[in-house]
């Protein structure tokens, strides 16, 4: 592996989430320079040397191998992460480094957790700088530098192939370029619509474009301490709701649906299925909680339990109500939410829905194999047969899904938190999500937590960010060479 | 045009390499080092501001203190030691005089702590002040003494009216006095709050850029190692393996720079000699 062209190439991320460091600072510069003016101007010069270092020395190179690409991907995420924490740190406040790492990792991971106590305290700047991360992590750091750098070349097809998951990949038929101009415009799209649509629903600018940037990378970082439950809106939620399962969906079929293709929303069995799965959730949590009291009326159960399942079922992580308080029965389909999530090629983490449908047929499959032994049954999906290899990827994700789920809540009940909180946290960093239950309900935070559980907490996060296996590589360093 | 442009910006030689590298590391250095010198500057500022204020309360406590003890001198020489209206006349020009100093001095310490977190506390102060100096008023205005003159039950006395009257006036006074010495200095604790944020920031970008300079220095010697020493090593190799054993000259070089141009040079050169 050519370690001097991995470097250049995440210089070059580098440079680009400079950029975005930049535009903070000129948000802090247009609040009467506030306090976050300095850190951020100082963090962007840095970040941009330090992107800039290796393109002096390594020139372009246009082709790039698999262990590259790889080693590309997974080190900008982490180097995004790293550099993502400069402005937080020399910001000061709460941030110590502990905690800007888990702001920062939070942020590019588009899991949405938060250690803040008092977020309205934040300047605006670093409000801003907060949200721009998560816009950045949403779509995918490399993707997004791969849209707006130039001269990548042919390296341009193998980072979008690595930096996508294998599902993601289906519903494109296109070249890596035109996939990375789709993703691109789907994005810009969703984002620009919501902003507009949240700023004429009462918002002001500065919280319109943070909450667009935030809920379309399904993040959920939110400028209020009581989230969306700030505004009470019925307006509000309903146009958060629509962003955010519209950026749940795979923006390949997003396209499609515009450009009046046949492989529509309305034709895709798994965008079906994800909002069949959402419609029926919010209607058996609305009707348990008016049962068991917590609302009086089914409609007031019913705008809360709806927001809640969008917001917990496509990672983003709103709240507009204590789900701590909710029936178990709410809270176990919660967090059934939370572990499916969205769809693939879309910037909701979690299983995805795809993975459940696969491996749902797969198990219909095994049991009439059982009943039928010399049966041959292919497994379909959207009219397309999902060979064994998919299959067996699905299967595997799934069980080491679980695996890591498990060990993260060992992990958490080790150092003394309980079952629900542990288990709940776990789910909550490796789906993306943000908040879980228990301790790290809602309406509360991460920032009780102890240090180490927080740095364990990050590593969950990045792990599901990069889709289990990405992160799992880097064990595998020494087969790199 | 766009080729020469394109050309100015590529950088294809190692005098020009390591001299942006060299730059890259004093732009580090050079811009660390001045926000640190901004920040401490901030800092400085910021102590200042805390000191002055802080000496501004200690200031104005001390000229209440003054003003409440000449008030209450004047008090003791005019209700207790007593004597002749003209032995008594000047001090109460006295007492008129530090009336005015007690009321100046509270007026501006309830004005600065109007700036404050903690506006309301001075009230108390302010409502003991004006106890006192209302006493003092009484007692000048000679309202005091028609009040003992029409007490003649009780065997009152302008000593008598001193002890039970004014002197727990004056003891109320004296502590509250105290209390806004000690007070004031917790009304500072944001700034001082504010400060210890200030210093903190000063010393973050530095740490911050050291990281950065450390990973940049590192980087630099990776390069170094790379582009630089092992290719002119390889050279050198390659070219003593072909004098002691004729050995072909045909190492392959990956960069665009003067090594490049070396080991053509030696190539072609080696290629003549033929």
């Amino acid at each position: 592996m050519r370690v001097h062209v991995v470097i250049r190439y995440i210089g070059m991320v580098l440079q680009f989430i400079a950029s975005f460091m930049l535009a903070s600072a000129i948000v802090s510069m247009l609040n009467d320079y506030d306090s976050a003016y300095y850190p951020l101007l100082l963090s962007s010069f840095l970040t941009a040397l330090l992107g800039f270092f290796p393109l002096i020395f390594v020139d372009k190179v246009d082709e790039i191998n698999t262990k590259e690409g790889y080693a590309i991907v997974v080190g900008s995420w982490f180097v995004a992460c790293i550099v993502g924490m400069f402005p937080y740190l020399i910001w000061g406040g709460e941030f110590s480094i502990i905690n800007a790492w888990f702001e920062s990792v939070s942020g590019f991971t588009t899991t949405g957790a938060s250690i803040l106590n008092d977020i309205e305290f934040l300047p605006r700047g670093l409000l801003f700088w907060r949200a721009s991360s998560s816009w950045i992590g949403g779509i995918g750091v490399v993707m997004f530098a791969l849209v707006v750098l130039p001269s990548m070349g042919k390296s341009r097809h193998m980072l979008s192939n690595v930096e996508m998951s294998s599902i993601a990949k289906d519903n494109f038929h296109y070249r890596s370029k035109v996939i990375i101009r789709i993703l691109t415009m789907v994005y810009a799209g969703i984002t620009l619509t919501t902003t507009l649509a949240l700023k004429y629903s009462g918002m002001t600018w500065f919280d319109a474009v943070t909450h667009a940037m935030s809920s379309c990378s399904t993040c959920g970082f939110s400028t209020k301490n009581a989230s969306a439950a700030f505004w009470d809106s019925p307006w509000i939620e309903t146009i958060l709701m629509v962003a955010m399962t519209l950026s749940a969906i795979h923006f390949g079929i997003l396209y499609a649906t515009i450009t009046g293709r046949r492989n529509n929303i309305f034709r895709s069995e798994v965008v079906r299925t994800f909002i069949g799965m959402m419609v029926v959730i919010a209607v058996v949590i609305a009707i348990s909680l008016v049962a068991e009291g917590v609302y009086p009326t089914i409609g007031e159960a019913l705008r809360h339990a709806s927001f809640q399942v969008v917001s917990l079922t496509t990672t983003t992580g709103y709240a507009t109500a204590d789900t701590n308080t909710w029936t178990p029965l709410a809270i176990a389909l919660l967090v059934f939410c939370s572990v499916i999530c969205g769809c693939a090629g879309s910037t909701s983490g979690g299983m995805k829905v795809d993975r459940l449908l696969i491996a749902t047929k797969v198990i219909r499959n095994r049991m009439k194999i059982q009943l039928h032994p010399n049966a041959v049954i292919r497994t379909k999906i959207d009219g397309t047969v999902r060979d064994d290899s998919v299959q067996s990827l699905v299967m595997t994700f799934i069980v080491t899904y679980i695996l890591l789920v498990l060990l993260g809540t060992i992990v958490y009940a080790l150092f003394g938190c309980d079952l629900t909180t542990g288990f709940t946290a776990s789910i909550a960093c490796i789906s993306n999500v943000g908040p879980g239950f228990g301790e790290v309900g809602s309406m509360s935070n991460f920032s009780g937590l102890p240090a180490v559980l927080k740095f364990t907490s990050t590593v969950l996060m990045l792990i599901g960010r990069l889709e289990i296996f990405g992160f799992i590589q880097l064990l595998f360093i020494r087969s790199w060479r | 045009m766009f080729e020469r442009l394109k050309k100015l910006l590529t950088i294809s030689s190692i005098k020009r390499r390591i001299q942006l590298a060299f730059l890259s590391i004093i732009l580090i250095l050079c811009f660390s080092g001045a926000m640190s010198l901004f920040e401490l500057e901030r800092v400085s500022h910021d102590t200042e501001e805390i000191l002055l204020a802080s000496k501004q309360n200690v200031d104005l406590a001390s000229d209440m203190i003054a003003a409440l003890n000449e008030q209450n001198d004047a008090m003791i020489n005019m209700a207790v030691i007593g004597g002749k209206l003209s032995d008594i006349a000047p001090h109460f020009r006295e007492c008129e005089n530090s009336i005015k100093h007690l009321t100046f001095a509270v007026e501006r310490a309830e004005m600065i702590m109007s700036n404050t977190e903690t506006p309301t506390a001075t009230d108390s102060l302010v409502m003991f002040t004006n106890r006192i100096n209302a006493l003092a008023k009484s007692y000048i205005n000679g309202e005091v003494h028609s009040v003992i003159a029409a007490d003649t039950l009780s065997n009152a006395t302008p000593h008598s009216w001193y002890v039970n009257s004014y002197k727990p006036e004056y003891v109320n006074v004296s502590k509250q006095i105290t209390k806004y010495m000690t007070g004031s200095e917790s009304t500072l604790g944001p700034d001082v709050n504010r400060l210890s944020h200030t210093a903190r920031r000063a010393v973050v970008p530095v740490f911050i850029a050291l990281v950065v300079m450390f990973v940049v220095v590192l980087m630099f010697y990776f390069f170094l190692r790379h582009y630089l020493v092992k290719p002119v090593l390889r050279i050198n190799r390659a070219l003593g393996d072909y004098l002691r054993y004729r050995i072909p000259f045909d190492e392959n070089i990956a960069c665009r720079d003067e090594i490049q141009t070396l080991r053509e040079r030696i190539a072609n050169l080696i290629s003549k000699l033929r």
